[in-house]
């Protein structure tokens, strides 16, 4: 079903920028930890809270109180926008570059001469996305471990529940990677691919802000994956993952399997 | 058996035709050109046959099996080299070609000779490619479509960017798998290197075929030039020949074109005052050329 020389070269290629974001995310769950445990700042948030209107006090005012609990700093690293913004360049590039990057520079078309199906090929770079998003969360996994070891106060934070908002952001990033890859299969340059992925990431996330900011328009929020991405209420134990990740994997593979199909049919000009 | 058959194919891109009624077939052991300056449809009719492009009617049959979809199994016995060769550039050339190989089942068995006749050296093929020349790129796309030794190769404009000693050790190449009993489909537009190396040739033109024979037989049928010499102290008038067009006079040298057999004609300058004549054997560029300015042979 897959090809693992296919799978193999891609590792090869990304290990150096998989090894950065894994260290990156990790370093990032050590920081945010360390920032909750080693000062007292919920009284200074709380004044800064007020100083803000009230608009913006929605949209940041019960995350931050949140996230001043240690539950709340462990979801906050998992939902921090670099952390997130991180993931995503890995998940757009990825599909972006290999199939409407490849097609682009000539390669894709020495590869599909070989005696491969190309669905083959579709199948081990949506899965090998995957997994490589998987290992840069697990490198939030690995940092929020260190972190919880690091600082004893920090101990009572559970477990599953750190691994399910890993795994809920990871079902994010995915879902984008397989729209990307979607989009790649249609396009035959990885710079066009890169940018229409990327924009329609960005209405995504301004749509949930919108959803959250304006009640009037809170219906945008069930049309845009970030809604299905809740790392407060998993950590706070609301059973929100079991929903969030039918929608975000079922939306996954159907680009996945629509984008595969693409690939198999397409022409691959010169 | 026909190892490659195209029977009415046709591609377009929106209103631009690339192939329309294409039917041609390349028989086992054979080594066939395909002629057609850049535009008339060669490389559409090659990435048809490779299954990169999709054909708007027509059918294509490799190794007697219709093709349908990717036929990615009859893809095994076909080695292909693209007319713009575009590797992964960041891989050096030994993992390049290793990598290729692993999609194939069996041991890349030519490579070694292949990258002798090349004169690729190991250091070389240790560097990127990024690094690497163009002809020597090149030399990296030949051994990757050949290295397999496949029955049927697909070659497109294969010694574009190489030396003159590096062509003639690609000539030597093909003519080493027709012993072997394989089959070379190549794409050319320089007219001496497939009169070097082909028995047949399909010439290609506005993406319809407007020849397909032996080049002998081509050769046969093209117009042929005649140069008459004649005696200036008897006569300098140009003679009337039958069958021939006089093309130009210069002097007492004059100029025809033939267009049929020269039997009549060398009956009829027995009567003339000519000092000599000259027949040159047609080559492959007269044909080519007869084909494309008059529309027709």
């Amino acid at each position: 079903m897959i090809s693992w020389n296919y799978i193999t070269n891609i590792v090869r290629q990304h290990r150096l920028f998989l090894l950065f974001t894994f260290i990156f995310v990790g370093l990032f769950q050590v920081l945010i930890l360390t920032f909750v445990v080693g000062a007292d700042l919920l009284g200074f948030v709380e004044q800064f809270l007020r100083q803000l209107p009230s608009r913006m006090q929605v949209l940041f005012g019960e995350q931050f109180m949140a996230q001043l609990s240690i539950n709340g700093a462990v979801a906050f690293g998992y939902n921090h926008p670099l952390v997130v913004a991180m993931l995503i360049i890995v998940a757009i590039l990825l599909p972006a570059r290999h199939i409407a990057g490849e097609i682009e520079a000539g390669s894709l078309e020495l590869l599909f001469a070989m005696p491969i199906k190309r669905y083959r090929i579709a199948l081990s770079l949506w899965l090998v996305a995957g997994g490589m998003l998987l290992v840069a969360v697990a490198g939030g996994w690995t940092g929020t471990g260190c972190g919880l070891l690091l600082f004893p106060e920090a101990r009572g934070a559970p477990i599953l529940r750190v691994i399910g908002v890993g795994l809920s952001l990871w079902l994010l990033v995915f879902t984008i990677s397989s729209y990307t890859m979607l989009i790649a299969s249609h396009s035959n340059e990885g710079g066009k691919s890169t940018l229409r992925a990327a924009g329609l990431t960005l209405v995504f996330y301004f749509m949930n802000v919108a959803a959250i900011l304006w009640p009037r328009v809170d219906f945008l929020s069930h049309f845009t994956i970030f809604h299905y991405h809740q790392p407060q209420q998993v950590m706070m134990g609301e059973p929100v993952l079991g929903k969030n990740a039918a929608v975000l994997g079922a939306l996954a593979l159907v680009c996945a399997g629509l984008a595969i199909r693409q690939v198999s049919r397409r022409d691959v000009p010169g | 058996m026909p190892i490659l058959e195209v029977l009415e194919l046709a591609k377009s891109y929106g209103s631009v035709v690339g192939v329309e009624g294409l039917t041609l077939s390349v028989e086992e052991g054979e080594i066939f050109g395909f002629l057609g300056p850049n535009g008339a449809g060669k490389t559409t009719t090659i990435r048809l046959v490779m299954s990169l492009l999709h054909p708007d009617r027509g059918s294509i049959t490799l190794f007697g099996v219709p093709l349908r979809g990717e036929a990615a199994s009859v893809r095994q016995r076909i080695g292909y080299l693209p007319g713009e060769f575009r590797p992964y550039v960041e891989m050096t050339g030994v993992h390049f070609l290793d990598y290729m190989a692993r999609f194939r089942a069996g041991a890349p068995k030519l490579r070694a000779d292949l990258l002798d006749r090349l004169e690729l050296a190991a250091a070389t093929l240790e560097r990127p490619i990024k690094h690497l020349s163009h002809g020597n790129r090149q030399k990296l796309g030949i051994v990757q479509a050949l290295e397999h030794e496949p029955d049927l190769a697909v070659l497109d404009e294969p010694t574009l960017g190489l030396d003159p000693l590096m062509q003639e050790a690609f000539y030597d190449i093909v003519r080493l798998l027709r012993e072997r009993g394989k089959c070379v489909f190549l794409s050319s537009h320089v007219l001496s290197e497939v009169e070097k190396v082909c028995e047949r040739v399909a010439i290609i033109r506005d993406g319809s075929l407007v020849a397909l024979e032996s080049i002998e037989a081509l050769k046969h049928k093209c117009p042929r030039r005649l140069i008459v010499v004649l005696d200036a102290t008897v006569s300098s008038k140009a003679p009337l020949l039958p069958g021939a067009r006089l093309l130009a006079q210069h002097g007492e040298r004059s100029e025809y074109r033939v267009d049929g057999d020269v039997r009549a004609i060398l009956q009829e300058l027995t009567t003339c005052p000519v000092r000599d004549v000259i027949l040159p054997e047609p080559d492959l560029e007269d044909v080519f050329m007869a084909y494309y300015q008059d529309g027709d042979a």
